[in-house]
């Protein structure tokens, strides 16, 4: 098998049974508890917590369930409300629908949102964003790496612009693809709350992080015992976040060799890639190293990953979570033409993947864009 | 006081020898449904009776019973015993819950007595006076309106006496089966399950036939078409899929025809190879989901062409409805949802640019000459399987 798919979720890190062996044996008790074995759980927790922390050298953070509810807590919650008064929010056209659908909803409930459109280039460019800024916007909203496209937004210029122009301006940054892939550095940007999932970086799926600072409003959205800073109640999900950690601290140990690997990767399916007829490649020139989107003329992205798929090797059309509606809503945002759009694919890394691999996935895309085209619309 | 389920029927009223038939496959369905439930079915004077179903499944039983075809109508009911002190309690209890559930005290109500025992000590005029006077006594602040009533209270006295307020509609139409078998073309789009639900509907039992583009399709659409057969099973029962693989016809029409015409081609295939499995599988006719005009294949001289290629009738309910009002049936149905999932289907991997909208049959027929057809469906066959959806 070859897993291509990285961005849709990736394989645990590899010592997890050791780990489950460790946890059930005497991590298993509640962190909220008075005896001493509990309060080396907690201890644990938190040290994992300032790990995860230090990637991205952020002032706070609480775990969360997902990448999803770390950007609604944010999109719901991380502004300052003033009674039923109704405010402006500015995101772009091209976030994940966890994003995207949440303002949605804010437009539902009478707020104001304006949505920042890439275009060709494939960021969002600072003036552009800038221009839409009023007095009364409460949140901005623009995500670190786009999971389709790869693309890099300079979140650190982005929110400094912003804060520039209007003070008050909140400023969130989704950070599911960005995370670890990426380099970024909360204390020295103006980003005020920042999201990651675990599961995209070998940990486990229902785990996730939303990081953000002191002084960002945030208001309490889970009650009960008033665990994860008074903000989200529930027993923590302690199996989970030590497998975050490790997972965080693996890729910390070995840093520079896996961006070095990645980016030789893509180096390498790109340049094979664009050979093949009909190559169109969309991922921008500043894009994730983890992430390529691509399409072949004439070949629907379906077909294709379904003749890969015959050769065991899996990679996706567009973003899973928008598998189950068809939209090119991404693609529309950064100007590709719909006859492009349904022939796009997305092949994503992770440091597990050998360049023989990609050898592999080149020649085998080669075969069925060429046998398929035979049949495909003339 | 037992809690019980009456159930009227339709249109077999109509029917005239062949209506102890007709009842009897009804009963059948009923049968079927109740038990799942652990009730059982009585019959008396052209309705039936669902006893001992417990009080928690009984909202699933009503809800699966309303989707029986030939049902009229359904009500929840309670019996008990013909002396008048009885019915004039369980009156008032029934009374009571229907104000409970529209959490109202102010309404206006009327009484509706049938009396089919008439040896009954009043008549139906005279118990539903009575009646209503119990029920004025019992709650002071309704009224009663007997021209636009808000709540309707039925008792009747039959072998005993059932007392009800709601008459919920039934699906309507034929008891499932009692019109012959049929094969129907389910493509996995919006269209093909509503038309087989309504044929259904019309007493014809269904089997359907799906064509797949593997490895260019995927399980997942596949899963799909089976989870549509599920979701027709909730009204029909089990039912059988065809799975036929048509990559290599697609891909010899492609290789050795006209562009254009490829769609048209590929429903011809489809048509034969459906008439084909139905007759060995005693269909005895094809159902499709075509509107006239909807699409490039569905213009009337493309169904011209298909048609003039198979002998078996071809039912094609919604040939007169538009789009949207497909989508409403489908909603009602509840297979719009699995519909519209987006996975490519064999008719969306292969296109022409251009499809030919008005198809001449001896252009086509000139086409089917340049292919080995008996051989692509034999072929095709051979590497096919079915599937038994909702079992």
């Amino acid at each position: 098998m070859i897993y291509l798919d990285n961005a849709a979720t990736t394989k645990p890190v590899k010592d997890i049974s050791r780990l489950y062996a460790d946890y059930s044996e005497s991590g298993w008790f509640n962190p909220s508890a008075l005896y001493s074995p509990a309060l080396s759980v907690e201890k644990e927790m938190e040290s994992s917590r300032s790990v995860i922390k230090s990637v991205i050298n952020a002032p706070d953070m609480i775990f969360t369930s997902c990448g999803t509810e770390s950007a609604n807590t944010v999109i719901f919650n991380g502004w300052r409300r003033k009674g039923k008064e109704k405010f402006h929010f500015i995101t772009s056209s091209y976030e994940h629908p966890c994003v995207y659908e949440a303002f949605r909803h804010l437009e539902e409930l009478g707020h104001d949102v304006t949505y920042v459109v890439p275009g060709k280039k494939g960021y969002i460019d600072e003036e552009d964003l800038v221009k839409e800024i009023r007095p009364d916007t409460a949140l901005v909203a623009i995500m670190h790496v786009n999971n389709e496209t790869g693309a890099i937004n300079d979140i650190t210029s982005l929110s400094r612009a912003v804060k520039k122009a209007n003070p008050d301006t909140l400023f969130f940054s989704d950070g599911v693809q960005g995370f670890l892939h990426v380099p970024f550095d909360m204390k020295n940007s103006m980003v005020d709350y920042y999201s990651a999932s675990a599961h995209k970086i070998h940990g486990l799926k229902g785990t996730g992080a939303l990081f953000f600072r002191h002084d960002s409003p945030l208001r309490e959205y889970i009650y009960g015992g008033g665990q994860e800073r008074n903000l989200r109640s529930g027993t923590e999900n302690t199996f989970g976040i030590f497998v975050f950690q490790k997972a965080v601290s693996d890729h910390l140990s070995r840093n520079e060799e896996i961006s070095r690997h990645l980016s030789e990767l893509k180096e390498k399916c790109v340049s094979s890639l664009m050979k093949i007829k009909g190559a169109y490649l969309i991922s921008p020139e500043r894009s994730s190293d983890h992430i390529i989107n691509i399409a072949f003329e004439g070949v629907r992205g379906e077909v294709l990953l379904h003749l890969l798929e015959q050769n065991s090797i899996y990679i996706s059309t567009g973003s899973a979570c928008s598998s189950k509606k068809r939209t090119y809503r991404i693609h529309d945002s950064v100007g590709v033409p719909h006859n492009i759009s349904e022939c796009v694919i997305r092949i994503s890394f992770s440091d597990e993947n050998t360049l023989d691999e990609i050898d592999e996935l080149c020649k085998v895309t080669e075969l069925a864009v060429e046998r398929f085209s035979r049949y495909s619309r003339r | 006081m037992e809690k019980i389920i009456l159930i009227r029927y339709g249109e077999i009223h109509l029917k005239g020898k062949n209506r102890p038939y007709f009842e009897k496959s009804l009963l059948k369905a009923i049968k079927a449904s109740a038990s799942r439930f652990g009730g059982e079915v009585s019959t008396e004077q052209g309705r039936y009776y669902v006893k001992g179903i417990p009080e928690t499944s009984y909202s699933a039983a009503l809800e699966s019973l309303s989707k029986i075809f030939g049902i009229h109508s359904i009500s929840p009911a309670y019996e008990t015993d013909k002396d008048l002190e009885s019915i004039y309690g369980l009156a008032g209890d029934v009374f009571e819950k229907k104000l409970e559930e529209m959490n109202r005290n102010e309404v206006s109500f009327k009484v509706i007595s049938k009396r089919s025992d008439k040896k009954f000590s009043m008549n139906s005029m005279e118990l539903s006076v009575e009646v209503g006077g119990v029920i004025l006594d019992r709650f002071p602040s309704v009224h009663v309106d007997v021209h636009k009533p808000e709540v309707n209270l039925y008792v009747e006295i039959r072998d005993h006496a059932i007392v009800y307020t709601d008459i919920i509609p039934g699906s309507g139409g034929m008891p499932y089966g009692t019109s012959g078998k049929a094969m129907l073309l389910l493509s996995g789009g919006i269209d093909s399950p509503v038309a087989g639900y309504m044929m259904a509907k019309r007493g014809v039992a269904l089997e359907a036939i799906h064509y797949h583009s593997f490895p260019y399709t995927s399980d997942r659409a596949k899963e799909k078409v089976i989870r549509l057969g599920e979701l027709l099973a909730e009204y029909v029962g089990p039912i059988k899929i065809h799975m036929i693989h048509f990559t290599d016809i697609q891909m010899a029409i492609y290789d050795k025809c006209p562009e254009e015409q490829l769609t048209v081609l590929m429903r011809v295939f489809m048509m034969k190879i459906a008439e084909r499995v139905a007759k060995e599988n005693k269909c005895k006719a094809l159902i499709t989901g075509e509107s006239l005009g909807q699409v490039a294949s569905q213009t009337l001289d493309a169904l011209n062409v298909t048609n003039s290629v198979v002998d078996l009738p071809v039912f094609r309910p919604l040939i007169g409805f538009d789009k949207l009002e497909i989508i409403d049936i489908a909603e009602k149905i509840n297979t719009f949802e699995t519909s519209i999932l987006p996975y490519e289907d064999c008719c969306t991997v292969f296109v022409p640019k251009h499809p030919v909208t008005h198809p001449r049959l001896d252009k086509i027929l000139k086409s089917l000459n340049l292919l080995d057809v008996d051989a692509l469906i034999e072929d095709a066959l051979s590497k096919s399987d079915y599937v038994i959806a909702g079992e």
